[in-house]
Order: structure tokens, then sequence, then C-alpha cells
């Protein structure tokens, strides 16, 4: 299995009309002519690594150019401490979404095919553990109760005065991921992690594609 | 056909061996006798029996055959157990008889490695082909309770009842008639798959689906070979008769390397319990839960909704149920003050009774104080289900009580009554009486809680 590239996995979310929150791939040194917003969230764009919190590939809360560039080079001290001959593209910039996080994912099971996983997202997805599987496909019906089995289904409906997030929006990415995995034979596990939901929309942030 | 395999007019033990403690010789005297030990269940099966072995005259008082091709008339059925090394030469000779189907019972084929495998895969194109369907290889057989049809070497012949079990282990199988023998828990149909080579779990579920004697299917499960299709199987039969699954390699860690969080976190078993969430199929944990949720499932109507009403008279019995029945989500709903009223109003009520669910009526409750509580909770309109509790006190009359529980089942067919009458020698008549009715009766409140979670989930399930 091969991660697919930061630039591939967004064209597959726009083939499919996944929201994502989009980013500019910056290369330190060379000029931009889409304007970077801020305050942003600054990823490490390489080939040869698949956790990027992991080896400190993230910085957030970026507000100034020279932040930036500050950010850039603690990430690829950081990246090249683990990794020493990671291939570095350069640096995903995305302006920062608020929200809950979210994670919705996909794996391939060898009896059941793709299997979907709606849950709570982030960091802790492995220590908090709340999340609920379907087979697919996946259609609207099943997508919200697969919501509905989880916490992160409390947390969306708004918690001690939180205004509730938009559930149509979430279910809407669940049931265009169980289209594109029905379709695209090739990929054998997916990572959307985080999905942001507020109010008004949700958007994937960070899109993990593993493929054959 | 895979009616051949349940109801065959006809049925040759290719292998009968005149070795006491043989298979092939265990397997003639099932058809025969019922079972290979003795049972009050044993009888002999309704078919003809043709025993075929080249060296005997006859076995068991039967005449033998050379080979099954000079058997005389229609076989409906064939049961091979010779080596395996023979085992294509008879499926050939079976083949050429036109015979319906065969159970091979004999071991060395697929679950040896890739050589067994080939020569199984060639026999089974070789029967497809001629149109005869296989059970096995490596398997226990078949029993049909209905037609007295053990084509098996399992002990004995299980009461008839309306359960079917498909298992993947042919060994739990011996022992689950043992049990059920001394349980009296009745059996339709029970099959042995085996390795599958041609029919498959799928096409037993579906084939039991259409069988009248069976109101719940019970699956022992190992591995699936096509997990689509089994969903689909499940969904279509699972709208008539509920569907139980005891899994087997749960800790089994998946196949693919894992290196998403997607892949770590969806093991094995938990798409396995999401596959059967999504048809409607019940899991259950243990042997014996596979066994109490199928039974439940077969008798009693599934509960509107989660609210539960539970009479005892035994105050620990109630709130140990009350846990275990809020543990699994069911509402052990608080009583109205109207329902108070009317209890009050049968004149039967102790004076210190609970006035709350569970439904305390005192250990000297006698059968005519159940009746009375039992009728006012069963006409509540709140209340959809009840389990009732008998700890066994002195004046408790067992067979009495079971009597009152019998006939609510038959007045309020709408809800479903769980027992749990807790004790052993002194209260076995009425535990009797009930399973004689088909009514559950648990010696632990859990698995009364767990019988009524799964007769609610059936409910919310169907009107989906």
């Amino acid at each position: 299995m091969k991660l697919l590239p930061v630039k591939d996995a967004e064209k597959l979310l726009r083939k499919y009309k996944i929201p994502f929150s989009e980013s500019i791939l910056y290369i330190p040194g060379k000029s931009h002519k889409n304007k970077i917003k801020t305050p942003a969230v600054v990823k490490i764009d390489s080939p040869d690594v698949v956790h990027k919190s992991d080896v400190g590939g993230v910085v957030c809360g970026v507000d100034s150019i020279s932040a930036l560039k500050k950010a850039c080079a603690e990430i690829t001290s950081n990246v090249k401490r683990k990794y020493p001959d990671a291939k570095i593209n350069g640096f995903q910039i995305q302006t920062t979404e608020k929200g809950h996080e979210l994670i919705i994912g996909m794996k391939k099971d060898p009896q059941f095919g793709p299997v979907l996983l709606f849950g709570l997202g982030g960091i802790f997805v492995e220590l908090m553990k709340d999340y609920a599987l379907r087979i697919c496909p996946v259609d609207k019906k099943e997508a919200l109760r697969m919501i509905e089995d989880t916490k992160a289904h409390k947390l969306m409906q708004g918690l001690r005065g939180q205004k509730p997030s938009n559930f149509e929006a979430v279910v809407d990415i669940i049931i265009k991921l169980s289209k594109m995995v029905m379709k695209e034979k090739n990929i054998e596990q997916i990572d959307f992690n985080p999905v942001i939901v507020n109010e008004h929309v949700a958007k994937v942030v960070d899109a993990r594609i593993l493929v054959k | 056909m895979i009616k051949d395999v349940f109801y065959p007019r006809s049925v040759a033990v290719i292998g009968a061996s005149r070795k006491e403690k043989s298979v092939g010789y265990d397997v003639l005297k099932s058809l025969l006798k019922g079972g290979v030990f003795n049972s009050k269940y044993n009888k002999p099966f309704t078919g003809a029996v043709y025993p075929v072995n080249p060296k005997a005259k006859a076995i068991l008082g039967k005449q033998c055959y050379s080979s099954v091709r000079e058997i005389p008339g229609r076989v409906d059925l064939a049961i091979i157990c010779v080596p395996a090394s023979l085992v294509p030469l008879i499926v050939k000779e079976c083949c050429d008889k036109k015979v319906g189907a065969s159970v091979i019972i004999s071991a060395g084929f697929g679950e040896l490695g890739k050589e067994g495998k080939e020569v199984q895969e060639r026999m089974t194109r070789m029967a497809r082909k001629a149109g005869m369907r296989l059970v096995g290889p490596n398997c226990l057989g078949v029993i049909n309770t209905d037609n007295n049809m053990s084509a098996s070497f399992a002990p004995a012949m299980p009461p008839k009842g309306n359960v079917a079990l498909v298992s993947q282990s042919g060994a739990l199988i011996d022992s689950i008639v043992d049990w059920s023998i001394q349980n009296d828990y009745g059996f339709s149909k029970i099959v042995s798959v085996g390795n599958s080579a041609d029919l498959d779990v799928s096409d037993y579920i579906e084939y039991l689906g259409g069988d009248k004697h069976t109101k719940s299917i019970a699956l022992y499960l190992e591995g699936l070979t096509d997990g689509q299709r089994f969903m689909k199987v499940c969904k279509k039969v699972g709208k008539k008769k509920p569907i139980v699954v005891l899994k087997a390699g749960r800790t089994q860690k998946g196949i693919h390397a894992v290196s998403s969080h997607t892949g770590s976190l969806a093991g094995g078993y938990d798409v396995f319990k999401a596959a059967c969430a999504q048809s409607g199929v019940t899991v259950a944990n243990s042997v014996d839960g596979l066994f109490n949720c199928a039974y439940s499932l077969a008798h009693l109507t599934p509960a509107k909704n989660r609210n539960i009403g539970i009479i005892t008279n035994g105050g620990g019995a109630g709130v140990l149920c009350a846990d275990y029945c809020t543990e699994r989500g069911l509402d052990v709903v608080d009583l109205d003050e109207s329902t108070m009223k009317k209890l009050d109003a049968t004149g039967k009520m102790h004076p210190a009774y609970s006035r709350a669910n569970p439904l305390d009526i005192v250990g000297d409750a006698l059968p005519e104080r159940y009746n009375a509580a039992i009728n006012v909770l069963m006409k509540e309109k709140y209340i959809s289900g009840l389990i009732i509790i008998q700890t066994l006190q002195a004046m408790s009359d067992p067979l009495e009580d079971a009597k009152i529980v019998v006939k609510a089942h038959k007045k309020y067919p709408n809800k479903p009554i769980v027992c749990c009458f807790m004790g052993g020698v002194f209260s076995y008549e009425g535990i009797a009486y009930l399973r004689e009715h088909g009514i559950p009766n648990f010696n632990d409140p859990i698995n009364a809680a767990r019988a009524m979670r799964a007769l609610v989930d059936r409910k919310e399930y169907l009107e989906r």
C-alpha cells in the first residue's frame, strides 16, 4: 500500500464533491500567487510521512509570514530527525477551521469489502475508541444511525450551550465516501481525520488515502 | 438438490463398517436406530437405508451393496465415510448414479492445504456438473428431527423443536446434542458444514428460511468466504426468521497491514458485528447465549419497546435483574400510581409489596398473587414485556406458578414473558412445564435480561 500524494487525494475529493479545506502547497523561497490567509495550520507534505503529528510535522496557529517561515524550519528539523532521508515536497497551508473534530474513514475487509468508520476524531482517535462501523454501501438513513451510535453524536448535538452541528453535512460526506470507495477499487484505506464540523459546514481537513 | 440433503427418501451409507466405534458403523446405526447412544428421542429414519461395503454381506441386519451403482432404484442422499483417497472415485460413482446430494464426512481435503484444496475443488466441479450438491467434506453430517434422520455420527437424536443449527464445528454439535437431550431443547435441523466445498453457510440459511419447522436459526461461525452474500441472505431470511450467531476467532488481527486509524480500529470482529447489525442478525457471546437467544426468539413475540416489567418474590433477584436489564439498555419502567391502585384492588397483595418496578410481591407469594400481579402488569399499555422471577421459598408452588405463566402467555400473545425460576430439584416440575410450553426459563437473571434485549432488538430491526 502507498500513500496518495496530497494533490491526488484532493483531486479525488473534488471528483466526488467531498468538501475539504483547500490547501496551498508552500515551498519556501518560491513566490506564491495565492495569498496565504492566517491563522493557518502548516503541515509537512512528504510521501514518507504517514502520521504527520507523530513526527512533529504539524504546527497550528500560524498567524504571520514570519511565523510561517519559522514553522517550516521547525517542521523540517523535526521530520529530518526521525526520517533523515524523507523527501519533502513542501508544506501544506490550510486556513484554520473551528468546530468539532471527527474521523470518517474506510478500510477494505477481506470478507465484507469496503467498511466505513465514523467517530470522534483528532489525535485521540485510538485512545477514545468512539466509533461506529458500517459495511458499504451506506445510505442516508444508515449514515445517520452510524452517527447516533457514537458519543460524537452528543457532541454534535451541542453540549453546554454550544450550537448543534450540521448533521446533514456530515451525513453527506459519509454517503459520498461510500460512493467513492464503491467505485474506486484501488483504494485500500482512508482516514479523513480530522473532519471539522460546526453549525454551518463539515469539511475534511486532512485526507490520507492509501492505494494498492 | 439441497432438499435431498434434508428430506431424502433413500440414503446410501458408503463406507458402512462392521467395526463398532468407527464412523462408518456409527452413521449406519444412527440412521437405523436414531443414534449411537441410547436415548428416548432415537427413532429409525423414515426412508430407505442402503449400506455400501464391498466386503460385507450385511451390517446391523441390513443387506450390503458392493457399490452405490448396485443399489436398485434412486438414491437421494449418499453419506460418504471412506478414506479421503477413495472419496473422489466414490463421488464420481454417485454422479453416475445421479444421486441428489452427498454428505462427505471424510476429512483430509481443503483443511490440509493446497493439495487437498485442489482435490476438493475438482470433486466439487464434478458434482456441480452432474447436479449433485455436496455437504462437507470434513463434517459431522446432517440431522433432521422431522423425518428422524441422523445422517451423522452425532451421539443421538436431539428432541424435536423449532431451532435450526448451522455449525462450522462438528465437535460442538456432538456436545450440544448431548446437552439438548438433558435439557429438552428441541432442534428442527442440524447441519455440520465442514469445509463448505459446495453448499456453504449462506445456502443453508436460505434453505432454512423456507423450512416450516424452523422458527429461528442459530449459527456457529469461524469464518466466511463471501461476507456480502451472507449479509444479503440474512437480510432476506431475517425478515421472516430471527438469526443468532456465535463467532469464534474474534481476537484475530486483520489480515491487511495496518497503517491508518480506520485500519487499526476496524478489526475483523468489529466489522463482523457491524455486518450483523446491518442485516438484523443477533450476535451472541457464548454457547449458552447462542441457544438461549435462539430459543427465546423462536418461541416469543418481539417486545414492542424497551419498557419492561419485572415481577419477583425475592428482593435480591429482582434488583439483580433490574441491574442486568438497565445495563443492557432496557427500561425497567416506573409504575403509574393507577397501576398500584389496580394491584391494591385485587386484594391479593402483601401489605409490604414493593409498589415499584421490580414488583416485589414478597416471599410468601402464592400462585394467586402471581396471577393477580401478572394480569395487572400485562394489561398496562406502557409495559411491553415481563420477566417473572420465582425464588424457591418454603411456600412456593413452582408447578402452579408455571401454569399461571403459561396461561398469561396465551392470554397476552403480543407481549413476551421470560422466566427466571431459580433453582434445581424442587423447582424442576415448574421449569419442565414452562419448557413444554415454549417459555424460556433461565436460572440466572442475566440471561433473562439478554433474552429480553434480543426480543427488543428484533422488533427495532423489523421496524427499521
